[in-house]
């Protein structure tokens, strides 16, 4: 097995002598030092053995240039494997005899021990020796533990001591069988066959508070989603309890995280590691592994570092941002850089839950809204009140948080913005309908726009009651699960999200058909008054689906082949990608091979991005900056592409196509028909391009084709 | 090696004459960050594709690409070369990885996955963008350390180096090295701390 290497070397190390295996075990401890994310204190290390202080020197220079920062390879997200452990089954500390480890994090590792003079078992929480050398540290950690073991709550881990031997600080908690919350996510993210296993889908708990086992919670959470939301909503109000319990006791837990809550196995929660928070502050962890798994449900408040308004309300955001990552199965924020997180958690809005997962109740998603709030004074002033809410959306009551309304936000927009009445609108992306209603409910239309003057009565009032029934179908459907009034922004991806928004779209086509009844100059002032109502109901959809075009226009520049068809220089290409990047998309998507491959497809996955994306844009002087870096003919040239990727579907250039109002529909239908997205990706670019070309085709006539044709310059896809 | 005679003040010079379109200097150029885009697709590769995979063959690769598009490449620092080599890097094993698991298995997370883990890997570029506290001198000057660190590395003996990186870049425990390395704990332990020294002894030569 020996090979020249060690023969050659062997003897003229000092690992040979007689202390060899003391140096190793410093060397060894060295490095553990380093893996926790700090520079070793070497006189610490070497406090026992001084003389040894000359011959460990070169391993530990050698260590250091391995793990220095800024040379890290991938110790970010390796550490853990790197903390040894310390006490093993059977070893003692204090009057604690270790039994076994049970779990291990950033904040340290714990263990099952026993205590002999009560006998009785107990949890043993071991703070890592690198965090406790700070005195200070230390000190406060003294005080908030006290204090935190003063705090006596049902839903509140008692702590029973807090103590120091030889340099190992430790934190005596009632040990609980069960599972941390996180450890649940992790299982629940684990894929599993489904065949097997089916839904019961009745156990439905309207009166009783009994949070299921960590089982029996796994599978809710997989089988029977509707149990589960109540189910988050309980574990909600009960941590929002105990909570407000330690605040009114004067203490913050300030780490509030899956990890930190405890789900028995008998159903009941726990908040555990309260006043370990100093131990988790960001300047320590962002070195370290666990840090990027504490760091996500930080508050706002906590990102920027602002102590000032660092209160109990940092625990209602993190309590929130728990409750989301449970309900959606994906964290508030998804960034692993620490940068990034930090100020994504301090500027960027939550995608609204009920974007990624339409089944959740839309009050809950109002409540965790508002607890996730970036101004604290925006949130409940209270835990209590948290709960509160909670308990009334679990009663079926009137929840008392109110969704800061994207209604108004359009109003202004739109009493700044002549609404231009044209055909529906939103049509960004042709998605699938796979029902053909739209198809269908279209041709009545036209059908009924061809029928006979001395029918026309009876026409208008058909159409009023078809116009009618789709707002009533719609209304329902969004009471019962769209995001009705998300933000504009998130139409991209609800559009995106095809059938399931089939019901936003119905009521646009209902929209059109009022303005139609509307142009048929019925004289009724009554009806029209109520037809100006209904379309006011309706217009600012048409609102936001303009933000959303014209952000759409210059998210263009996003996909490579757009940014090569426009043939920038390279410094506007530069400026684009910095614009990306300061703007806060991610570096390693701005930067990744999409640029070298012209990849124009979306991970559909990635509706964080596509979100990210329009949601940055929508905003028109964000956008013009972005703009602003085109020259003029490559500005004209982007809108080229466009209306080639997207079709002659505005208001402006339907006019000067002078479309007629049945071209209008069949192109809707059209582009509205077109085959589903594949399963994988939306498509975009090029190819969609040629797609929307070949269909507009069908419906222009020879005039409007040149129209058209000159519209769009030479055609952007290439045909192959 | 070549790093060793060149400071990253040169590096730029070398990088403006590529860019005038001396074609040998961009060669040059390449060259001294062999063994870090090394080391970087062989903790990748690692990862995904024990063994099948040649990190010298995906490095290779990542040149080439590199070179087809140098004129794209609008940096002047070191720095941002680096970044924008580890960019293609992360590109190219995305695209290797696809091919080795075939389109059955097509991952589109697969590439972001990589990019992300290189980026917290080399630690660098990713921050210093949207870090503007750090000066541009600093930046370049700890990027640089870890090309140095990793000339330094592809230097050592080949047990050494061997035991270095499983434990420090893969994050084994002494058992699992000895195991992989067919050894008895004790001789990797030792070899580790060669390693090491031998490092050391290394870096300060240089």
């Amino acid at each position: 097995m020996d090979r020249d290497g060690r023969v050659k070397y062997a003897d003229q190390k000092p690992d040979e002598t007689q202390d060899g295996s003391r140096v190793l075990e410093l060397v060894k401890e060295y490095e553990a030092e380093w893996a926790t994310g700090r520079r070793p204190e070497r006189s610490l290390l070497l406090a026992g053995c001084p003389e040894l202080a000359s011959v460990v020197t070169p391993y530990f220079d050698g260590i250091d240039l391995l793990y220095q920062e800024q040379v890290d390879f991938t110790r970010l997200y390796r550490s853990k494997v790197w903390t040894e452990t310390r006490l093993t089954t059977g070893s003692r500390i204090g009057e604690f005899e270790i039994v076994r480890e049970i779990g291990r994090g950033g904040m340290g590792i714990v263990y099952e021990a026993v205590q002999p003079t009560l006998n009785r078992r107990i949890a043993i929480k071991v703070l890592p020796h690198a965090l406790a050398t700070d005195e200070n540290r230390l000190r406060r950690f003294e005080v908030e533990a006290k204090a935190a073991a003063s705090v006596n709550h049902p839903h509140i881990v008692p702590v029973y001591a807090v103590g120091e031997e030889s340099g190992v600080h430790y934190y005596v908690m009632r040990l609980i069988n069960g599972a941390p919350v996180d450890a649940l996510l992790a299982e629940s993210r684990r894929p599993e066959d489904v065949s097997i296993r089916l839904s019961t889908g009745a156990e439905f708990d309207r009166s009783g508070y009994a949070l299921p086992s960590p089982d029996r919670f796994l599978d809710q959470g997989r089988w029977n989603r509707l149990a589960y939301h109540r189910t988050v909503a309980k574990l909600g109000a009960t941590i929002a309890e105990a909570l407000d319990h330690a605040h009114q006791n004067g203490i913050v837990h300030r780490d509030i995280k899956p990890a930190n809550l405890l789900l028995d196995d008998k159903g009941h929660i726990w908040v555990t590691d309260f006043g370990l928070a100093h131990f988790a502050d960001a300047a320590t962890l962002t070195v370290s592994g666990a840090a990027i798994g504490t760091l996500r449900y930080m508050s706002p408040e906590q990102a920027t570092g602002d102590r000032r308004r660092l209160d109990h309300r940092t625990d209602i955001y993190s309590l929130a941002a728990t409750l989301y990552e449970l309900l959606t199965g994906r964290p508030v924020f998804n960034d692993e850089e620490p940068i990034l997180l930090h100020r994504n958690i301090a500027q960027l809005n939550p995608v609204s839950l009920r974007t990624i997962d339409p089944a959740i109740p839309i009050d809950l998603e109002t409540i965790l809204l508002k607890g996730l709030e970036k101004d604290p004074r925006d949130r409940y002033a209270t835990a209590a009140d948290f709960a509160d809410d909670l308990h009334l959306f679990l009663n079926g009551q009137t929840i008392t948080a109110r969704r800061a309304s994207l209604w108004d936000r359009s109003r202004k927009w739109a009493s700044r913005h002549p609404i231009v009445v044209g055909s529906a609108l939103l049509l960004m992306i042709a998605a699938s309908i796979t029902s053909g209603t739209i198809a269908a409910l279209a041709q009545r239309v036209s059908q009924a726009e061809r029928a006979r003057a001395d029918e026309a009565e009876q026409r208008f009032d058909q159409l009023k009651e078809l116009g009618d029934l789709m707002v009533q179908i719609s209304e329902e459907a969004l009471k019962s699960q769209l995001p009705f009034e998300g933000p504009p922004q998130r139409l991209l991806v609800v559009a995106l999200e095809n059938h399931r928004y089939l019901n936003e779209r119905l009521l646009l086509v209902a929209l059109e058909n009022y303005r139609q009844l509307y142009a048929m100059d019925k004289d009724d002032s009554e009806m029209r008054q109520e037809l100006e109502r209904m379309s006011a109901r309706i217009e600012h959809l048409l609102a936001r689906e303009k933000l959303t075009r014209e952000s759409w226009g210059a998210a263009l520049l996003w996909i490579a082949p757009v940014r090569a068809e426009l043939k920038l220089t390279l410094e506007q290409d530069v400026k684009i990608l910095q614009f990306f990047i300061r703007h806060g998309m991610p570096e390693y998507v701005v930067g990744s091979s999409k640029l070298f491959t012209g990849t124009t497809k979306w991970p559909r996955e990635d509706l964080n991005l596509r979100d990210q994306l329009v949601n940055l844009l929508i905003e028109p002087s964000v956008r013009g900056e972005l703009i602003d870096i085109l020259t003029d003919s490559q500005r004209s040239r982007l809108r080229q592409i466009f209306l080639q990727c997207f079709g002659p579907m505005d208001p402006d250039t339907q006019e000067k196509l002078a479309l007629t109002s049945d071209q209008r529909q069949q192109l809707q239908t059209l582009l509205w028909n077109s085959p589903p997205p594949k399963d994988d990706d939306v498509r975009i670019g090029q190819e969609k391009a040629r797609e929307t070309g070949q269909k507009i085709v069908n419906v222009l006539t020879p005039a409007q084709m040149k129209v058209w044709n000159e519209m769009i310059g030479r055609p952007f896809f290439t045909a192959d | 090696m070549l790093t060793d005679e060149l400071s990253s003040d040169s590096i730029e010079k070398l990088l403006l004459r590529a860019k005038s379109g001396g074609g040998y200097a961009l060669g040059d150029l390449f060259m001294h960050y062999t063994n870090y885009l090394t080391l970087l697709a062989r903790l990748q590769i690692g990862r995904h594709l024990q063994g099948k995979l040649d990190p010298s063959d995906v490095v290779q690769e990542t040149f080439l690409k590199a070179h087809r598009y140098f004129e794209g490449f609008l940096g002047s620092s070191e720095g941002e070369f680096i970044a924008w080599l580890r960019r293609i890097l992360v590109s190219v094993l995305a695209d290797t990885i696809q091919h080795y698991l075939g389109a059955r298995i097509r991952d589109p997370r697969l590439e972001r996955q990589i990019g992300e883990a290189i980026d917290r890997s080399s630690c660098g570029m990713s921050i210093q963008l949207v870090d503007r506290g750090t000066s541009p001198s600093e930046v370049v000057m700890r990027r640089e350390r870890a090309v140095l660190l990793a000339d330094a590395i592809a230097q050592l003996p080949e047990d050494y180096r061997e035991t270095v990186l499983l434990r420090f870049a893969e994050g084994l425990p002494f058992a699992e090295i000895a195991n992989r390395m067919g050894r008895s704990v004790d001789s990797v332990e030792k070899l580790w701390l060669r390693g090491i020294v031998r490092l050391r002894e290394i870096m300060v030569r240089e």
